[in-house]
């Protein structure tokens, strides 16, 4: 995947002081082809952006998707509400240690 | 069991309101949908007319509904199980959920299809707002 963006974060087992390195990558927009998707794209170009993690035990992938490559990539580097899925699951840090989440 | 009185005009989906399962889903706030014809099925004749109403009023408060979504945010709390569905067998639950959501951003995204310029955007925003806030709410 030809990357636009990514960021690296950390995440711990609810309970467990290891932690382990996992990286969220935006890949770069992408023309929708309406055969590839499961609804209507119009007579209107769609763009897309792919979205995938590395080093978490599921990985999460996922495609979100503009009127132009500006929306893709608005919509894709938006990506506290799946951090806020995952912080259900895991704890998250940044890189230096601190939790991601203040709460 | 009443599909979107305004038809494809909120989107290909009519009963998108109810996560594409009018079987499971009502709305007795009137907010998403109506089991109108559930009420005229189980009360008979009598209530197949009163059924029939409702639903039809239903209905069409219900497409209100999917526009409120494509304009401000998805609020599913005013989707609750029909008196008796069952629940999901546990381990399928989350799988199911996602598909559900998966579909129901789908569904919006089908309708944001007939839109042009801005108001196309906003729909898009609309769709991706209503599908985390779907996931988030598992």
């Amino acid at each position: 995947m030809k990357m636009v963006a990514k960021r690296v974060l950390f995440y711990s087992e609810k309970g467990s002081n290891i932690r382990n390195k996992f990286i969220i990558r935006i890949g770069f927009p992408y023309l929708v082809d309406e055969d590839r998707v499961d609804f209507t794209v119009g007579d209107e170009d769609l763009f897309g952006c792919h979205i995938e993690t590395e080093g978490l035990k599921d990985e999460y992938q996922h495609e979100v998707y503009g009127v132009d490559e500006v929306q893709a990539i608005n919509i894709a580097s938006d990506i506290e509400p799946f951090l806020i899925r995952l912080q259900k699951k895991y704890d998250l840090y940044w890189q230096s240690g601190e939790p991601y989440f203040e709460d | 069991m009443q599909s979107d009185p305004i038809g494809l005009e909120g989107g290909l989906n009519t009963y998108g309101y109810v996560f594409s399962n009018p079987l499971k889903y009502s709305d007795p706030t009137g907010k998403n949908a109506v089991s109108g014809a559930i009420i005229g099925s189980t009360f008979g004749p009598a209530g197949t007319v009163i059924g029939a109403g409702i639903g039809l009023i239903g209905g069409y408060l219900a497409g209100e509904a999917v526009r409120e979504m494509l304009n401000e945010s998805f609020d599913d709390d005013n989707v609750t199980p029909l008196p008796g569905a069952k629940p999901p067998p546990e381990q399928c639950d989350n799988e199911e959920k996602d598909k559900g959501c998966e579909a129901l951003r789908s569904s919006m995204l089908s309708s944001c299809a007939s839109l042009k310029g801005k108001a196309r955007m906003k729909c898009i925003f609309s769709a991706e707002d209503a599908y985390n806030q779907c996931m988030n709410e598992k």
